[in-house]
């Protein structure tokens, strides 16, 4: 996600979103575009935190030699109010030979500022949080095709899911494969350097328990106690998989809309645990609610380990699964 | 000195014996003691035992229940009484080393200092030994009056025990919770005896049984559960009936509550105020709503496990019901439920003696387990899960 191109007119331009390095990205490209008109521009970059009004009427005040100057304001999200003000004001009555950059990380904290930057004309380079791994992925796909690599879709998810959510540390694990690889990167290449799972909460670890993948729960659950996911989350996840499940099983109708309502749920969580009760039997999910019972009391306490007492239950409610499951005659022929 | 059926005594229900032990401690000093233990059953009276007591101490009379003395001790307002009645989950170290304070003050105006600790057993551990010592030799004028539902070690530490003298009350007969309802509140006989006979020998069960619709339907509705348990989807949707029912309870409990009480802590530390000096004034206040905040939390955890435990008694007092039927079908003894014997027998019919023993089993289990903080949900579903009835 590039910064918009600079216009060369725009003399007052808005940073604003969630994601730092884009933020520091977008701020980047509009320093070069102004060097690259003009070269000997003078360059200040300021912190809204604390700023007195002074230091910012001393920058924008035109210079006695003339010359281009660009001046970046960061986090103007906790700026005093006179500073908003004088910021506002200069907007109404820009110099030409000025470029002002405003650097907002989102939020509601002074929203007015923004608002009033762009009713003066200001250019945008919005910075949205990147929160669902699809972004997570494209940005990537997207990192390596900007350094001139290419990477493979596998390749692309297991990178993904060894670094998480940090943009910053993406963008440096992509330029550290394409320069070490040489521009193709397929998933062996990613293996050599990066393993594991950055990202895994309670929901992944019952996932994996509910459709019955005994090592790949336990590997899971390990992952996540690595991670810091607390004992009772993890519980409390196993508890609400396998309480979805049996609801989305006790009831005759397996109509998606229908169950929604009945059941007060999302669609796609009536989905997500119409394909996780695939495979269950009714007797199976009633042996699976006592044991997510006891395992709630587990992790509160009444375990001597709640480490232990976790993967006994996921050892258990898999076991389950296997020998009460509908799977199971078709299984043994 | 008063007779055991007048004055104070007589709100104490179908206790003669521990009527007769108490008298005798304010006739003769030397059956008096330091620290009192009450026990018995839930609904037995052992808070009232206790306060009955503490007004026959500070009064001339020994508790003839119209003089100021006997009159403020029963309302709560008596100087040297102190009672302390946990609305939260428990009584903490700092709670009881206040009450150590109060200990070991002389009364000021009454006879005796007083300390009544409603539920005991909701002391914690810390608490427990920080009040031991005071327990143990408190200055002479003070009298400990502590509550709790049994002595076992779970409520009652044997440490707080050893130095108490123990009072045992028992379950009230159903003739002596009818009678009452009918003197006292006025209730109409046929359904006094109804009401006392359904309560399970629990006289403030009795009472709002007797008084309130609500908690009749509510019963209802607890009892109507067995035999609706014939399928998976049947347990599940108890289950969501009884949290949600308990969750309504305390909403309805706690709302009113709790706004006037932030609102009144708010307003005396002076937030939304103006002028110069407020924001001085109002400093260290976010940590003090906090705190209310937690208490206010901790109290509304409690009125959802108090709910939750009376319908699973409810519950556990039907399966009981079918169990005795099940024994003894020719000539029953006193049912939990008598309005419910059809459906007990249906129950014996359909589990038979063992089943509904392992179903009383599965229920304490989940009291149990509610105890231990497991949420409510999860405990009900497994609970209604193990309850389903055959097919």
């Amino acid at each position: 996600m590039p910064a918009a191109p600079v216009e060369p007119t725009s003399r007052l331009r808005v940073v604003i979103g969630e994601e730092e390095l884009l933020r520091a990205r977008a701020v980047g490209a509009v320093r070069s575009a102004v060097l690259g008109h003009h070269p000997d521009a003078e360059l200040h970059e300021l912190a809204a935190l604390g700023l007195p009004i002074g230091q910012l009427a001393d920058v924008l005040a035109p210079s006695l030699f003339g010359g281009h100057r660009l001046v970046v304001v960061t986090g103007v999200q906790e700026s005093a109010g006179a500073l908003a003000d004088a910021l506002t004001g200069y907007a109404k009555d820009p110099d030409p030979d000025l470029t002002l950059v405003i650097v907002h990380a989102g939020g509601k904290r002074n929203e007015a500022l923004v608002k009033s930057f762009k009713a003066a004309g200001a250019a945008v380079d919005e910075c949205p949080k990147v929160s669902s791994v699809g972004d997570r992925i494209a940005f990537v796909r997207h990192e390596v095709r900007r350094l001139g690599g290419r990477i493979t879709p596998d390749a692309v998810t297991a990178l993904v899911d060894a670094i998480g959510a940090d943009l910053r540390s993406l963008s440096a694990a992509a330029s550290q494969l394409v320069s070490d690889f040489g521009g193709s990167i397929d998933a062996d290449d990613v293996a050599r350097f990066h393993r594991g799972q950055a990202e895994v909460t309670g929901f992944t670890v019952a996932e994996r328990v509910l459709t019955g993948d005994r090592a790949g729960s336990i590997e899971m659950l390990r992952w996540a106690l690595d991670r810091g996911v607390a004992h009772v989350l993890i519980a409390d996840a196993i508890a609400d998989g396998v309480r979805t499940a049996a609801r989305v099983a006790s009831l005759s109708s397996s109509n998606p809309g229908d169950l929604a309502r009945t059941l007060k749920m999302p669609p796609w969580k009536v989905k997500k645990a119409q394909a996780q009760a695939r495979g269950w039997s009714i007797e199976g999910l009633q042996q699976a609610l006592g044991v997510a019972a006891d395992l709630n009391a587990d992790v509160k306490g009444a375990a001597a380990s709640a480490d232990y007492a976790l993967e006994r239950a996921i050892r258990r409610i898999v076991t389950i699964r296997i020998e009460t499951g509908r799977g199971r005659t078709g299984a043994r022929r | 000195m008063v007779a055991p059926t007048e004055g104070v005594w007589t709100q104490l229900v179908g206790q003669p014996a521990v009527v007769a032990d108490l008298r005798a401690a304010i006739a003769d000093p030397a059956a008096m003691t330091h620290a009192w233990l009450f026990t018995g059953p839930p609904g037995s009276g052992r808070s009232v035992a206790a306060r009955a007591f503490a007004a026959a101490l500070q009064c001339p009379a020994g508790g003839d229940g119209t003089c100021h003395e006997c009159r403020t001790v029963l309302a709560g307002t008596h100087a040297d009484v102190h009672v302390v009645v946990p609305d939260g989950l428990s009584i903490g170290a700092e709670e009881a080393r206040g009450l150590i304070r109060v200990a070991g003050r002389a009364p000021s105006g009454g006879r005796w200092q007083v300390l009544v600790v409603e539920d005991a057993d909701r002391m914690t551990e810390s608490a427990s030994n920080a009040i031991l010592k005071m327990i143990e030799e408190p200055p002479p004028r003070t009298v400990f009056l502590l509550c709790a539902p049994s002595l076992h070690p779970d409520d009652v530490p044997v440490t707080i025990r050893s130095r108490c003298r123990v009072i045992g009350l028992r379950t009230p007969p159903v003739e002596a919770i009818a009678d009452v309802l009918v003197h006292r509140d006025g209730v109409d006989p046929a359904l006094a005896a109804w009401s006392a006979a359904a309560s399970g020998g629990h006289v403030g069960r009795a009472r709002r049984l007797a008084r309130d619709e609500d908690a009749r339907l509510a019963r209802k509705a607890v009892l109507d559960v067995p035999l609706r348990l014939v399928s998976l989807a049947a347990c599940l949707d108890a289950a969501d009936d009884l949290v949600g029912s308990a969750k309504e309870e305390t909403e309805a409990a706690t709302e009113a509550l709790d706004g006037s009480e932030t609102e009144a802590l708010k307003a005396s530390l002076g937030v939304g105020a103006r002028g110069p000096g407020v924001v001085a004034a109002t400093r260290g206040g976010a940590g003090q709503l906090k705190e209310l905040e937690r208490r206010q939390k901790s109290r509304a955890t409690r009125i959802g496990r108090d709910s939750l435990d009376r319908a699973l008694v409810d519950l556990a007092g039907l399966y009981r019901d079918a169990l005795v039927l099940d024994a003894a079908a020719g000539a029953p003894p006193q049912l939990n439920h008598p309005d419910r014997r059809a459906d007990a027998e249906e129950l014996a019919r359909r589990i038979g003696a063992e089943g509904a023993l392992r179903r009383i089993d599965a229920i304490l289990a989940c009291r149990h387990s509610l105890e231990r903080n497991v949420k409510p949900q999860v405990a009900l579903e497994a609970l209604t899960v193990a309850l389903r009835l055959p097919s």
